[in-house]
């Protein structure tokens, strides 16, 4: 699940306008909630660059993705 | 004028209806079944009611910025969704001015925002819009 974003326009976005989307991996960390137990927080960049090479928007997501109870080890 | 500290105008919400939840899957071509089927929600944890996508909470901000600033553009949208929103909740988008800057040929003011889902927090952030020239019906952080 989403859990959180930040969203960067460094110009509009057009209609009928032709973006190329890239995306890169930023971090995976592993933590342990009291009430998710153990889960792994995704953040990752979605980027829409213009045909002319401009980046047009910037998205940096945070995905939480459990993953079951808490054992001792975090595993 | 505005200033920092002012309140935005609030958007309200009665109902987030279960039919438009899965319309919201379907434009967003998601297809977590908690959107879908309260079964799958209760099997999650998640009560009896399908869980409204966080895009959808995010575009309830954005049409609280939109409606406080129609000649505004959005440049940072900055979240963090920190509660689930449920088919049959009512909600409301509020905000207020936390910084306002000028600059040579534009003006960009800061909002801190916030979605509520009845009493709960869903969402919490802050908002950079950028407006056209330098309208005076804006004071400055630094005035």
């Amino acid at each position: 699940m989403i859990g959180g974003c930040r969203v960067v326009f460094s110009r509009p976005l057009k209609v009928e306008e032709t973006y190329e989307v890239q995306a890169e991996l930023l971090s995976l960390e592993r933590k342990i909630g009291k009430r998710t137990g153990v889960m792994d927080l995704l953040k990752f960049n979605v980027i829409l660059v213009e045909t002319g090479g401009e980046v047009a928007c910037t998205i940096t997501y945070t995905w939480v993705l459990p993953r079951g109870k808490s054992n001792a080890d975090g595993r | 004028m505005l200033t920092v500290g002012d309140e935005l105008t609030p958007i309200e919400i009665n109902e987030v209806l279960a039919e438009d939840v899965l319309e919201w899957s379907s434009i967003l071509n998601d297809p977590n079944p908690i959107h879908l089927d309260p079964k799958a929600s209760a099997a999650n944890g998640l009560g009896n009611r399908t869980v409204n996508q966080g895009p959808a909470n995010l575009g309830a901000i954005i049409n609280l910025i939109v409606s406080n600033f129609p000649d505004g553009m959005i440049e940072v949208i900055d979240v963090k969704f920190v509660g689930n929103v449920f088919s049959g909740d009512s909600l409301r988008a509020s905000g207020r001015i936390t910084d306002v800057n000028r600059d040579r040929d534009c003006s960009r003011i800061r909002c801190a925002v916030e979605l509520r889902a009845g009493n709960r927090i869903a969402l919490t952030g802050q908002v950079e819009i950028r407006l056209p020239g330098q309208p005076q019906s804006y004071r400055c952080s630094d005035e």
